[in-house]
């Protein structure tokens, strides 16, 4: 076996681990790790990028990760924790992504298709609208409705929904817009697939996961977030 | 005993040792108050956004403390600095080790901090210290959920009932006098303006005062205009509610030193 070949079978071990948090993907689907090679001084280093700087799984992933190195005999190996760049929910895998969904855990909305959102007006009726968000069958027509919810809570977010306890207005958010995009508007549901869903709180179970709520099937569920 | 700090160190990482120090205490004593409202907030989304929020902290703490230490030389690591340190040796602005009050009181403190710290570490991304600028790229990511949260909430509480106004309000009054203390300036912090490794002071000042304003108009709230403000917790003076909150904060390490589980 070549030392690259060496390096290569720690990788694929390591990234068949499962997630302390999300055990139903491994740390490969979940994006986490970067990298895997012979360092300069001829041990073998594997980098690993957390989800978030205060994720308690770290330490034991870290370990994990340790435990192979050994297992495959690299008792001197190395985890070296990678901050830039950092991790997002886009480095999920299609194959994490359909796993995360079958768990009722909502896959994100990948960032091509936030960025494209603010540009949806002009994009109706063309064909090429349809192909922006992978994965979904959603229509334009439903995508115009996500659109449209959106400006109506810049709106009306601020004044109309704000009672103390009322839970409409923390489903709401009082700021609309581009910071719902960052709550996951328009995450479709992991239950029913409608793309009629709203932000219930942006912090969920685990700090990569923010709440939803579907509008048709009234259900409540995770979503994988950033921030 | 543990051995002197090495002498050796090199002024510009001393400098940079003592501002991962400051804004690694921050972290840190602000993560510590807010896990108090885990089981008491005002509802079970708010334990688990609090209690996410403070996680964040104290995950930026052990990297800015570990790094800290890296710089300094010593050979602390992140659980020297944050349980074998006294009082006087914490660095934070005093801000964040204001007792929390009721909830208003906790929002109008999370409001004042996160205004500040997304401008301030979208600034310290492009410094000079590849370390540290890798980490304020990802913290200014999270500590913007943070201001999402706090600007949310002192929008519902402004814009809600009499009462709930009327607590946002006296909250703001109570936090404002030491929002100062976020923008002063000292030689370290002018050595390390000058040496492109931390952001103008009146830059993230004027950055703070947009977002806030913002908040405090759209909340129909009053900024508040103290005719004093706060200072001292750089240099280690701190205040009364400060000593309790440390002897709790590191009452385990030192019962139980060098314990794991």
């Amino acid at each position: 076996m070549t030392a690259r070949e060496d390096v290569d079978r720690v990788r694929a071990r390591v990234e068949a681990l499962p997630d302390p948090e999300l055990p139903m993907i491994t740390l490969g689907e979940l994006g986490v790790i970067r990298s895997a090679d012979t360092a300069g001084d001829g041990c073998v280093e594997v980098g690993f990028t957390p989800t978030f700087l205060g994720c308690p799984a770290i330490p034991a992933i870290t370990e994990a990760i340790e435990e192979v190195l050994r297992d495959c005999g690299h008792s001197d190996g190395r985890v070296r924790h990678e901050l830039t760049p950092a991790w997002t929910p886009d480095l999920i895998t299609p194959t994490g992504r359909e796993k995360l969904a079958a768990h009722g855990i909502a896959p994100p909305v990948d960032r091509n298709s936030t960025e494209t959102r603010s540009r949806i007006s002009v994009e109706i009726g063309s064909p090429t609208s349809a192909e922006t968000r992978p994965g979904t069958s959603a229509g334009v027509r439903d995508r115009t409705s996500v659109e449209t919810r959106s400006r109506t809570s810049v709106e009306t977010g601020d004044r109309t929904s704000v009672e103390i306890g009322d839970r409409t207005s923390v489903e709401t958010g009082a700021f609309g817009g581009p910071t719902s995009v960052g709550l996951g508007l328009g995450t479709p549901c992991p239950h029913c697939g409608s793309q009629d869903t709203r932000p219930h709180s942006s912090f969920g179970p685990t700090r990569c996961q923010s709440m939803l709520r579907c509008a048709e099937c009234r259900e409540i569920f995770p979503c994988i977030t950033a921030t | 005993m543990r051995e002197p700090v090495t002498t050796t160190t090199r002024p510009r990482d001393a400098d940079l040792a003592e501002l991962a120090l400051r804004l690694g205490d921050d972290a840190l004593v602000l993560g510590q108050q807010l896990c108090q409202w885990i089981t008491r907030a005002p509802m079970i989304e708010e334990d688990l956004a609090l209690s996410n929020i403070a996680l964040d902290l104290i995950g930026h703490a052990r990297v800015l403390l570990s790094r800290s230490g890296a710089l300094e030389g010593s050979g602390r690591d992140e659980d020297d600095l944050a349980f074998g340190r006294t009082e006087r040796e914490f660095r934070n602005a005093l801000l964040v080790e204001l007792p929390n009050g009721d909830f208003a009181v906790t929002i109008a403190r999370h409001l004042v901090f996160s205004h500040y710290a997304v401008p301030f570490y979208e600034r310290l991304a492009g410094c000079g210290d590849a370390e540290l600028a890798a980490f304020a790229a990802r913290a200014a990511a999270e500590v913007g959920s943070h201001r999402r949260h706090a600007s949310d909430w002192t929008l519902r509480l402004g814009l809600g009932t009499a009462e709930s106004a009327r607590r946002m309000q006296s909250g703001l009054d109570r936090i404002w006098p030491h929002a100062a203390e976020l923008f002063e300036s000292d030689p370290v912090v002018e050595r390390l303006v000058d040496a492109g490794l931390h952001p103008r002071p009146d830059e993230v000042r004027v950055a703070w005062h947009e977002g806030v304003a913002d908040v405090l108009a759209r909340a129909e709230l009053t900024e508040p205009a103290p005719d004093w403000h706060a200072t001292g917790g750089r240099a280690g003076l701190h205040t009364e509610a400060f000593g309790p909150l440390v002897a709790e904060m590191q009452s385990v390490h030192r019962q139980f030193p060098g314990g794991t589980w």
